[in-house]
């Protein structure tokens, strides 16, 4: 693989274009093009602010520009450049005219095997240091979708698919009526905390499997007015006030929103992509909680960040908010595919900077109440003060940590829990995570001894968060530094983990000190090996079985269905109706229940176009004999949603079945669908699409209310205490086994 | 003002349909002559005719204009989850396109580019189907669909498409049973289907390539739902797809930036086919998803 030459000459701006402007296109930005409307051709305004244009109507004018392509190596996707240094190697990549161009009578063609084009120019980019710039240029593509973006890195010998920082161009909604879109980029800020611009790359996406050819043309580089976001420390509270409307607050420090959440949409744009989510929020959604959520906050808050924000932090942070706030752990906004550090959002809670994993504690011995401990730490972490199993949050930014985590965790979650109840588990496997992106600083208290943590037995660990992730995230991490790991709300595991996990949900088993029968299992995406390792588990009616589900991510209804069919009979009637919206105007009609509800007992050949168009489906326990009918059950709850919502709530009133957990399951009663992506270089989000009604029978089930909302609240309410984290010993565990043992 | 006329299309062959059209609004003209060059405010569909039920003749490329186009290829009130074809075969679900081949209802899945010459733009991608094995005269034919979500109406019903030959050159779009068939399904196996017909004012020439827009106005409700259908047939070649889309008027009137006119539409019902049946069939017997969404996430040095 070549690499990448570190400088180029700049020999572009000696091919600008004559110019003459015939009329100005209304731009929210700097003057870029414009159009003559009697020529059908643009015009790029020759102005001081113009830093670079390349006009490609002639061969000299790629000279200084690079040619390039995203190469799949053994551990990273880097672009590979090679310089254009000679016209005569870009005399090929000119069109002839015609309706090939949309600036004077050449453009740049490029297809799959042509790669894209790289500006890669130091001197340039110098230029613009502790400034503002944006890049603009138009496009055309049959096949592709070519991507603009600016790449930020310590290194321009290397430019990797995951750099220190990259920002991608997005269509201004000027078009031509032929297929030409005027992408652009920016304003940028010169510097992104010290850290220069390597590279403009117009190519298309790594992950491209289309062919075909694109075409450029008219590519421009501006000095834009402003300056750049200082690198100043700030904190979620107060980011307007210290890095400004067009600012965020990542790391604990201030940085442009373009690299944070993309591009901020023109004020259009930002209306149509407000009026789409107002569409599912309120028209396509199942959950009945959440339309009327969607009704009554969504619909007018998401106009109000249409019209009045003045950054993407403040639009696609807000409305990722506001998406949040519907309630449904199935519906989610979908995220900026930003592969930085600079990536918005909390993905996948692991130990991160602080080197440590928490979860849900009682404070026992520390004043009383629900709180965040350490479950897990790593020995040599990036924030240089390793953590110990059983410390105890007790401040972020100077606030209650609970209080900080309401305000800060909906901004940046994937999704939230319906039940507000659930969100202690969930939101402690994301907090470190979430520490390390948007607080500044925590303090930790070490308890003297298990049963001695008041304020005169315990010591505050205070931790600089801004300093050593900032650390981080712009040098290099010392090698010595221990892995991250991910994070779980099971204090200990029940049954040795082994293995890797596959295509299904992995079930593990064990035998507990008293005999009992240990299933740990994180959910329902269960095909054969699934089901035949719980049927091995309840096939012999055993006695007593923990199900330890505290990880439960959810799965298939169909497993759902089968893990009943092993634990409740016919003869305890129990079941579940799910049913869609009756239609885009209302959740409920007179008719909806009625005409689909049956559709849960089986659908027929006569019924199969009621069920599938009213969405419904559903189970009922149908089994005559189940072999583990008798068995006595303790279920282990505690970041629980979606078919781990369903299974415990199908489960609830059977004899010998006890939940056991520190709150309520998610509440997420339905199926869930996929969403496109809301805008250009954004992955889709999804939405729940029903609701359901629990009942012994149609009748009770008629007359239940939407289950949506309300968690699976445990039998007995049993958290992770501090006093037993410290010596080691699984709080919910303990209590469990004790109740197997009770009768 | 509804009248019948017999359209030739381009490939010669006639056929009588229905055409509304609507001549009082000069001001809708000449927007429409523009495609989308009249800013609608907060419509997102550049692609499609400014008024539901009055198409009007949109210029070949030859005479480019500057337009100001929306992010999406369609209305954000479109009752289509999918007009852009993201999501892929393996994810089905709720509103997902799927496709089958009519004979035996083996999964087809169908090919999605962008072409930003198309109707959609670069808001969206267009559909390709190609049937393996077609020859620029023989085809297997191909049924594609999705669900939609219904109400009261009255509804529009819209969806562009152009033809290949096997190679992929643009021929002549053919319509009916040897070409492309677009219908909307009541909920009902026993209820009606209503074929889009082409609306050949609305032609729209980019790229060597004609578009075709096919339109039908259902003043009707659609109290369960219904199904959006796309099927090609024997004919050969291949035919692309762009921005389907179905409109329902109480929801485009409350964006409150499109004027709307009472539907005075002929409309001409038929049956819904066994093929249709046995792909609704198909389409719905899709297990129900109960996962927690996870977006894509690649691992940062701080994970």
């Amino acid at each position: 693989m070549s690499r990448p030459r570190a400088r180029f000459a700049l020999t572009a701006l000696a091919a600008l274009v004559s110019l003459g402007t015939v009329a100005t296109f209304s731009s929210p930005a700097a003057a870029r093009t414009s159009f003559d409307p009697a020529q059908g051709t643009l015009l790029i305004p020759h102005d001081e602010n113009l830093l670079l244009a390349v006009d490609f109507e002639t061969p000299e004018s790629l000279v200084g520009l690079a040619r390039g392509r995203w190469i799949q190596g053994a551990d990273d996707i880097t672009f590979n450049v090679t310089p254009i240094t000679d016209p005569a190697s870009a005399a090929s990549l000119l069109t002839n005219g015609g309706d090939d161009a949309v600036s004077g009578a050449h453009a740049a063609r490029f297809d799959r095997n042509g790669g894209g084009l790289v500006l890669a120019d130091p001197a340039l980019f110098a230029k613009v240091a502790g400034a503002r710039f944006e890049v603009s240029l138009w496009m055309r593509t049959e096949g592709p979708s070519p991507e603009l973006r600016v790449v930020y890195d310590r290194s321009p010998e290397q430019i990797s698919i995951q750099p220190f920082a990259s920002v991608r161009g997005v269509r201004t909604g000027r078009e031509t009526s032929d297929g030409w879109a005027e992408f652009v980029v920016g304003p940028l800020d010169g510097t992104v905390w010290g850290v220069s611009p390597v590279a403009v790359i117009v190519a298309p996406s790594a992950f491209s499997r289309s062919s075909g050819e694109f075409l450029l043309d008219a590519l421009e580089v501006r000095r834009v007015d402003g300056a750049e976001t200082p690198a100043a420390l700030c904190t979620t509270q107060n980011v307007d006030a210290v890095c400004g409307g067009e600012g965020d607050c990542i790391f604990g420090r201030c940085v442009s929103s373009t690299v944070t959440w993309g591009m901020l949409p023109s004020p259009a744009h930002r209306r149509e992509i407000a009026e789409r989510w107002i569409h599912y929020a309120t028209r396509v959604i199942g959950d009945r909680k959440a339309a009327e959520i969607g009704r009554s906050f969504f619909t007018p808050a998401a106009r109000t960040l249409a019209t009045d924000s003045v950054s993407s932090r403040q639009f696609f942070g807000g409305l990722n908010r506001l998406v949040n706030l519907l309630r449904d752990n199935h519906t989610s906004f979908g995220a900026p595919a930003n592969f930085t550090s600079f990536g918005p959002l909390v993905q996948g809670g692991s130990s991160s900077v602080l080197g440590a994993c928490f979860g849900v504690v009682e404070k026992d011995i520390a004043g009383g109440g629900i709180g965040y401990g350490v479950f897990r730490a790593t020995e040599k972490p990036i924030s240089g003060t390793p953590l110990r199993r059983g410390d105890l949050l007790v401040s972020i930014d100077g606030r209650d940590p609970k209080e900080w985590v309401d305000e800060v965790w909906p901004r940046y979650a994937s999704a939230l829990p319906n039940d507000p109840e659930a969100d202690w588990g969930p939101s402690a496997n994301d907090l470190s995570r979430l520490i390390a992106m948007r607080a500044a600083r925590v303090s930790l208290a070490r308890c003297a001894s298990a049963s001695a943590c008041d304020a005169t037995s315990r010591t505050i660990i205070d931790i600089d968060v801004a300093s050593a992730v900032s650390g981080a995230v712009t040098g290099t991490i010392p090698a010595d530094t221990s892995p991250s790991v991910g994070c779980s709300q099971r204090f200990t595991d029940t049954a040795e983990v082994v293995g890797s996990r596959g295509q299904e949900d992995p079930v593990f088993t064990a035998t507990g000190p008293n005999g009992e029968t240990r299933v740990q299992f994180d959910g329902f995406v269960g095909g054969g090996t699934w089901k035949s390792k719980m049927k091995a588990v309840f096939q012999d009616s055993p006695a007593k079985v923990m199900m330890d589900a505290r990880m439960g991510h959810g799965g298939y209804l169909d497993s759902v269905d089968y893990l009943l069919g092993l634990l409740r009979g016919k003869d305890d009637p129990m079941g579940v109706v799910m049913l869609g919206r009756a239609s885009y105007a209302t959740e409920d009609a007179t008719w909806l229940f009625g005409r689909a509800s049956s559709c849960a007992l089986g659908v027929t050949t006569a019924s199969q176009w009621i069920c599938w168009q009213a969405n419904a489906s559903g189970v009922f326990a149908n089994v005559e004999t189940p072999p583990g009918v008798n068995t006595r059950i303790a279920w282990l709850n505690t970041y629980d949603v979606s078919a781990n919502d369903f299974m415990p709530r199908l489960l609830q009133g059977r004899s010998s079945f006890h939940v056991f957990g520190p709150h309520p399951t998610s509440g997420a009663f339905g199926a869930v669908g996929s969403l496109p992506g809301v805008w250009t270089n954004w992955s889709g989000g999804s939405i729940q699409i029903q609701d359901s009604r629990f009942g012994s029978d149609m009748t009770e089930a008629s007359n239940a209310r939407w289950e949506s909302g309300h968690g699976v609240a445990p039998d007995t309410v049993v958290t992770q205490k501090l006093s037993d984290a410290i010596v080691g010993v699984d709080t919910i565990v303990t209590v469990a086994t004790a109740w197997l043992e009770s009768q | 003002m509804d009248r019948t006329v017999n359209h030739t299309l381009h490939n010669g062959t006639s056929s009588t349909m229905p055409l509304r059209r609507r001549t009082s609004s000069l001001l809708a003209m000449a927007c429409v002559t523009l495609l989308a060059a009249c800013s609608n405010g907060n419509e997102a569909n550049d692609a499609r005719p400014a008024q539901p039920n009055g198409p009007s003749p949109i210029p070949s490329a030859t005479t480019r204009t500057l337009v100001d186009r929306g992010t999406y290829s369609t209305s954000p009130t479109n009752l289509l989850l999918d007009p852009g074809f993201s999501f892929g075969a393996g994810e089905g679900g709720a509103g997902a396109f799927l496709a089958f081949y009519e004979a035996n209802f083996a999964s087809y899945e169908f090919d999605t580019t962008i072409d930003s010459r198309s109707p959609a733009g670069f808001g969206s991608a267009v559909a390709n189907i190609k049937p393996a094995n077609a020859t620029d005269t023989s085809s297997r034919a191909v049924l594609m669909l999705s669900s939609f979500l219904g109400g009261e109406g009255p509804f529009t019903v819209r969806i562009w498409a152009s033809k290949s030959d096997a190679a992929g050159n643009p021929v002549d779009l053919v319509t009916g049973e040897d070409g492309i068939t677009v219908s909307v399904a009541e909920d009902d196996p026993t209820g009606a289907a209503y074929e889009l017909q082409p609306v050949p004012s609305a032609s729209r020439v980019s790229g060597g390539r004609t578009w075709t827009l096919l339109e039908l106005r259902l003043p009707k409700a659609l109290p369960y739902g219904g199904f959006f259908l796309v099927r090609t047939g024997r004919g050969g070649g291949q035919h692309l797809v762009a921005a389907p889309e179905v409109l329902a008027d109480p929801l485009v009137a409350a964006l409150g930036t499109r004027s709307l006119e009472a539907p005075n539409a002929t409309l001409v019902p038929r049956a819904v086919t066994s093929a249709e049946r046995s792909a609704i069939v198909r389409y719905r017997s899709l297990p129900p998803r109960l996962v927690a969404p996870r977006a894509p996430h690649r691992p940062s040095k701080l994970d």
